[in-house]
């Protein structure tokens, strides 16, 4: 394997000030990706585009004589190719140091480009005893679909509840393996109806059990925000006294209820996006978390809820329900509403409080 | 098994057949005479029957001695495949302790075909062959229905355009070379043991088609689909015809020395899914080999490795280089380092881009396309000139081997194209330095290739280079754009 080094290059006058330009362009780019994180795709290439062009502004300033050095080892870190040799924070490393020495004028700045094909040895990264297991099995001997996902769904609830309150330190699962603790839920292909009442009924506060915040791991691999179960307390009736609205959860999916439904609380058209699920949930998360404290300022509100079965959208608004219930108890009550294909649309269990 | 012995009026004819042929018979064989698999009936070739009757074995030896390649002198016909090739066991001559594959069942062709395909595994012995040959045939006729029911049904309810199943819904797939069908089946996610569910599924071997490759193809679909419905990798054959792991599918896998169906005789279990979807993965010895590494390390599961290359994420040639020259490849399978981890994020791209240039030069070479000439009508199928390549992962270059057409993206040909017995060995660089320039022109003095940089179309501060330099089409921002569509694909390839 070849060999990765990193090319420190000190750029000086009209070079500096370009270099300048396209780190401020890229980390402007980089915080309005970072505002929305689940729809930054155009800003993260701005970025991107804009560090690979500072790094070949400085490649091109090295095969025209500017000063430089070679490190084997990253010096900087972060975001940005380019060091941080303000005034303020002399550069620690000495390679830094000794580079802007040599440059003529003061003010150089330094940018570290990846030079990965140097002739040599790379570094792998570590290796684990063998290869990843395989996949655990389940099998639901003798029940039918439904039941039998419910049960997997139910099962898988349990354990998540279990082992995040062995071991409380719950964040965002980094690969999602199985046997890691604590357990991930996996919404991924569970039915609309099972997934929401499901969840419902591991939300509400029963005592024994949690409250815990459990994580979410989609099949694509990808690991959304923790998901706060038995957290609240729940009631099952629904006898809304307050302004009722009724929404589908997402536009288009259905247009029959258009006739029916007073909007759509989300957008088909930002939500059905190809991106890894967890990125979606998160979308969906935020958005609702806004719309949800807008709607609930004037009052108490009452939502029922037509959904389709798009499970990061039904995970990330109930998570935003959850959340908004445990900061501004009874303020809002959900009626989930499901879409059959043999008939009327069914009801759920609500989410409101007793 | 205990070996049957033929019954008494078969004795006879067995002898004479070993004496005629001059070979002794394997135990496989003796045994389909004395004891022919229920259902075999038109299938086997019988010793006793007479040399008019086509499923006898004189008029198979009649047929095989017409093969257009010279027929070994050791093998005996036991089932016609097709119309133009027999399924033949291997055989020992008289005097021989033993000879290597004796009792396989290969399949020998009775055309001119390429001389690597000739004699293909079909099974590892004759019962076994007859076996599931006769356990598929007696399904085909109700699974041919199950397909038509299931491809009616699909057409009515997502047969309208931009109607998309979902995983859930029975999917048929049918799969052809040259019009010809090989391979049927029906596939669905099940949530109910969240995993792949195939109540149908079945090939065929045909003359013009390598042996087993409707099953080697039609087995990495099923995989991919199970690993894009991104359940356990658990595979069901609950439905079939065959109560079982279909006969083709055992047979094939067999002949790679993978037992499916072990736990239960209906289903592939995750353990057995990963092994069959390796086997039917298509890799060049090198791949395999660093991929190997790669997975037995725990860094990158095999299923998602296989899957990348089956689906077309990434190329061979591409991973192969990737794999050889950086240590970011587990990395770049999975999607990629986040774009704020700059120094990983430029590494990455750095080979990605190196890759995906090296990829689109190896399509180039090995492409016969015959634009823009005139006098013949333009083919697309069967379209390579068979351009191998290796992996020079100390220097990142990869010499290529088989070009004897004028190099593209020259230019000025010059040397490079005088040279064509040479290899050509290339430094694929989307940011070629200095030092790049310098060790091409050091690898070109030892080795005596011919030696390029191949850069994007953009690449700037190449005037005075001391290397020809290939141009590929695409710019830098084109490449990083398609980069970034298979990093995508690598995030969101499960469901």
């Amino acid at each position: 394997m070849s060999a990765e080094l990193f090319l420190l290059i000190a750029l000086e006058g009209g070079q500096r000030d370009e270099a300048m330009a396209l780190h401020d362009r890229s980390r402007s780019a980089l915080t309005r990706a970072a505002s929305n994180p689940a729809d930054n795709a155009i800003d993260v290439a701005r970025y991107e585009r804009a560090q690979s062009a500072l790094e070949a502004l400085a490649l091109a300033a090295r095969a025209a004589g500017a000063p430089w050095t070679m490190s084997d080892s990253p010096v900087g870190q972060g975001s940005s190719a380019l060091l941080d040799t303000a005034p303020h924070s002399p550069p620690a490393h000495p390679a830094v140091r000794r580079l802007l020495e040599r440059a003529a004028a003061p003010g150089a700045v330094v940018v570290e480009v990846v030079w990965p094909f140097a002739p040599g040895a790379t570094a792998l990264p570590e290796r684990g005893d063998g290869q990843l297991p395989p996949a655990r099995r389940w099998s639901a001997q003798g029940m039918r679909a439904k039941e039998a996902i419910q049960v997997r769904f139910r099962g898988q609830l349990e354990v998540a509840m279990r082992t995040a309150a062995e071991s409380p330190n719950c964040s965002r699962v980094p690969s999602g393996m199985a046997g890691q603790r604590p357990e991930a839920i996996v919404p991924s292909g569970i039915p609309n109806a099972v997934l929401t009442d499901t969840l419902r009924e591991f939300v509400a506060q029963v005592p024994g059990r949690g409250p815990v915040d459990v994580p979410v791991r989609y099949r694509d691999g990808s690991c959304a925000r923790p998901f706060p179960l038995g957290t609240v307390p729940m009631g099952r009736t629904w006898e809304p006294t307050a302004r009722l609205l009724s929404f589908a959860l997402m536009s288009i999916r259905h247009v029959e209820l258009d006739v029916t439904v007073d909007g759509a609380w989300l957008r088909n058209s930002e939500i059905s996006r190809p991106r890894p699920m967890a990125q979606t949930d998160e979308l969906v998360y935020d958005t609702s978390r806004r719309q949800l404290a807008a709607l609930t300022g004037a009052g108490q509100v009452a939502l029922e809820i037509y959904q389709s079965g798009l499970e990061p959208a039904v995970v990330g608004f109930y998570r935003a329900v959850v959340d908004h219930l445990r900061e501004q108890p009874g303020s809002l009550a959900v009626l989930p509403v499901f879409y059959r294909d043999d008939g009327p649309f069914g009801e759920g269990v609500p989410w409101r409080s007793p | 098994m205990p070996i049957a012995s033929p019954p008494p009026v078969l004795i006879d004819f067995v002898r004479a057949v070993e004496e005629a042929l001059e070979v002794v018979l394997p135990d496989g064989v003796r045994t389909v005479y004395a004891a022919p698999p229920a259902g075999s009936e038109g299938l086997l070739y019988r010793p006793d029957l007479a040399s008019d009757d086509p499923m006898s074995l004189a008029a198979a030896l009649n047929a095989l001695a017409t093969s257009a390649q010279t027929v070994p002198r050791n093998i005996v016909p036991i089932a016609p495949v097709d119309d133009r090739s027999f399924a033949v066991a291997v055989c020992r001559k008289p005097g021989m302790a033993t000879v290597q594959g004796e009792g396989a069942v290969l399949r020998w062709h009775l055309d001119d075909i390429p001389r690597d395909r000739q004699g293909a595994l079909l099974d590892i012995t004759a019962p076994d062959y007859l076996r599931t040959r006769t356990q598929e045939q007696a399904a085909r006729g109700r699974g041919l229905a199950g397909m038509a029911k299931a491809q009616a049904a699909y057409a009515e309810r997502y047969g309208e355009p931009g109607s998309r199943p979902p995983g859930f819904a029975l999917r048929p797939v049918q799969l052809a070379c040259q019009n010809v069908v090989v391979g049927l089946a029906a596939f669905r996610h099940d949530s109910t043991f969240d995993g792949l569910s195939v109540p149908l599924w079945q090939t065929c071997d045909v003359p013009h088609v390598a042996t087993h490759e409707g099953t080697r193809a039609l087995s990495l679909l099923m995989l991919c689909d199970a690993f894009a419905c991104g359940g356990t990798m658990e595979i069901r054959f609950r439905g079939h015809p065959e109560q079982s792991v279909p006969a083709a599918l055992l047979r094939f896998a067999r002949t790679k020395g993978i037992a499916l169906g072990q736990e239960r005789r209906d289903l592939i279990t995750p353990e057995e899914a990963r092994r069959l979807f390796w086997a039917v993965t298509d890799m060049p010895a090198g791949l395999a080999a660093r991929a190997a590494e790669l997975t037995d390390g725990g860094l990158v599961a095999p299923e998602r490795l296989c899957y990348m290359l089956a689906a077309g994420v990434w190329r061979d040639i591409e991973l192969d280089f990737m794999l050889a020259t950086s240590g970011r490849a587990a990395s770049v399978l999975a999607g990629g380092a986040l774009p704020e981890e700059r120094r990983a994020r430029a590494a990455e791209s750095e080979v990605c881009r190196a890759a995906v240039l090296t990829g689109t030069l190896h399509r180039r070479l090995d492409s016969v396309d015959s634009a823009g000439r005139t006098g013949q009508a333009r083919v697309f199928e069967d379209g390579r000139r068979g351009v191998t390549w290796v992996v020079d992962g100390r220097n990142a270059a990869v010499e290529f081997t088989g070009v004897d057409a004028p190099l593209p993206w020259l230019p000025d040909p010059g040397d490079l194209t005088q040279a064509a017995d040479r290899p050509l060995l290339v430094l694929p660089r989307a940011r070629p330095t200095a030092e790049d320039e310098s060790l091409g022109v050091d690898l070109a003095r030892r080795s005596g290739a011919r030696v390029a940089l191949v850069v994007p179309d953009d690449a700037p501060g190449l005037d005075g280079c001391r290397l020809p330099v290939l141009r590929c089409p695409y710019t830098l921002y084109e490449l990083d754009t398609s980069i970034e569509g298979k990093l995508l694909s690598a995030r969101v390839s499960r469901a």
